[in-house]
């Protein structure tokens, strides 16, 4: 049994939810958050109530950004759904005037993601505006969908962060990633002995992000997961922090006067 | 072998339970025998005999022939590569065939209508003992609920399903004893799922009832 894994360090989390979840009766409130990013020392975490995700984008986003204000080791996550249809280039606007650079889309979850037009209007309306999107490709496809909405493979400032790949669709994200340097990974899904191994000899630890999805999941199966892995520990120290505040420095922006 | 035990054992692990991805694939004789050879000289390793209902009467040889012996600790099937289900007659011929060798069935069950099958079998074969691979995946809510109504069946507690509600779940429902640690490494990391133990809102000696002493009882170690 593990109580304290080798080494550690400060950890930056690129994936963590709050809210509620309505399929499950897990406690996933901005408490247990906090609680858990305290207990496994986590100094900065990028983060979104579920509320956006499941129910009403603007309220959502509205919601997130007051909780990262109040809590400022925590990054606000903006999205938008494309059912809605109405008010989402606002919301992206809004959401980066008031100092968003990070975005989520969640096409498998909230199921559209047959929607390709509407997949490539926002990927191309966010990436546009400067931010980072995270982009759910858990599936089949959805690595290839996910290069093709960002309509140019060759632009490594176009930023776009695959979440869910794992062993099923790693070779297909790994193939995307060869052609698109601007594609990288959340690490986690990639759950296989020898998967951000090999993440990392082909597509360079800068590209790969450490995500938790925590509390929804427990924190310290992906964590572990990197901590036990064979990378570097430069590398790990990349995945577990380092190139999401490198991401950070690069792309936030202070919010507009007016927001 | 040797790596799959070092890397193991980083985590503690005093014994594995393996069956061959070679059986598991289709190839049961040359993949069972091979599993055997290799873990006569590995005392860390028991195996798990394949089985696979599509070709009953090699899968009852197969059992015949590895069964008995120590180092085999139970049969497995995935009825996601064989395609039958698991209430199947042939499936439920070979459930009554390992009855007689007084060791679990190994199964993957990863929705919902896998686990209410397993449910029937389970209930005509009420001493046999089915262990639930992964505990039913992203369907854990079900095996829990199959594993509450059917005493005879087991949950393997790992994978890579990390939901964090799962283990207090299951063990509030079924309790302590019925759940083990199946890491079903290599295709998921130990890491992973040691990481849902640590994690898991338990106490230390449910820990590890779930992580070995459970196991040493369904297996007789």
């Amino acid at each position: 049994m593990i109580e304290q894994e080798k080494g550690s360090q400060e950890v930056a989390d690129a994936f963590t939810l709050f809210g509620f979840w309505t399929s499950r009766g897990v406690d996933i409130s901005l408490e247990t958050l906090l609680t858990t990013l305290r207990k496994h020392k986590v100094t900065t975490a990028a983060t979104l109530t579920t509320v956006g995700i499941f129910s009403d984008f603007v309220l959502g986003n509205q919601q997130t950004l007051a909780a990262c204000q109040q809590h400022p080791h925590l990054i606000p996550i903006a999205t938008v759904d494309p059912r809605r249809h109405l008010g989402w280039e606002q919301a992206v606007q809004q959401a980066i005037e008031k100092g968003c650079w990070l975005f989520a889309l969640f096409p498998e979850t909230q199921g559209w993601w047959e929607d390709e037009h509407s997949l490539c209007v926002l990927v191309r309306a966010i990436l546009g505006a400067g931010a980072v999107l995270m982009l759910e490709a858990s599936q089949q496809g959805g690595p290839t969908r996910a290069a093709a909405a960002t309509g140019g493979p060759q632009d490594p400032e176009k930023r776009v962060i695959l979440t869910g790949v794992n062993y099923r669709n790693l070779g297909e994200a790994l193939s995307v990633m060869k052609q698109c340097p601007g594609i990288g990974l959340c690490t986690s899904s990639l759950t296989a002995v020898g998967a951000i191994e090999i993440a990392c000899e082909q597509a360079g630890a800068s590209r790969l992000f450490f995500g938790s999805r925590s509390p929804l999941n427990y924190f310290s199966s992906p964590y572990l997961r990197v901590r036990y892995s064979g990378l570097s520990e430069r590398d790990k120290r990349a995945v577990l922090g380092d190139n999401l505040i490198a991401l950070s420095r690069r792309y936030a922006k202070a919010p507009s006067a007016h927001s | 072998m040797a790596e799959l035990e070092a890397l193991l054992r980083q985590f503690a692990v005093e014994r594995a339970c393996v069956a061959s991805s070679l059986a598991i694939m289709g190839d049961l004789e040359h993949g069972n025998r091979s599993l055997a050879q290799e873990i006569e000289s590995r005392q860390f390793f028991l195996g798990y005999a394949v089985i696979n209902p599509n070709f009953t009467a090699l899968s009852m040889e197969e059992m015949r022939k590895y069964l008995p012996r120590a180092d085999f600790c139970g049969a497995k099937i995935h009825s996601a590569y064989n395609a039958q289900p698991l209430n199947s007659p042939a499936t439920k011929q070979l459930v009554k065939a390992l009855l007689r060798f007084d060791k679990p069935l190994f199964v993957h069950a990863r929705n919902p209508g896998d686990l209410q099958h397993l449910a029937e079998t389970a209930g005509d074969y009420p001493s046999a003992t089915f262990i639930v691979a992964e505990m039913g995946g992203s369907a854990w809510p079900a095996a829990v609920a199959l594993a509450e109504r059917m005493t005879n069946v087991i949950l393997d507690c790992g994978g890579s399903v990390a939901d964090r509600d799962k283990l207090k779940y299951a063990v509030d429902t079924v309790g302590a004893n019925r759940l083990i640690f199946g890491s079903n490494c290599p295709l998921v990391h130990p890491a992973f799922g040691m990481g849902m133990v640590r994690d898991a809102d338990l106490e230390a000696s449910i820990k590890e009832r779930i992580l070995n002493a459970n196991a040493r009882r369904i297996f007789k170690l």
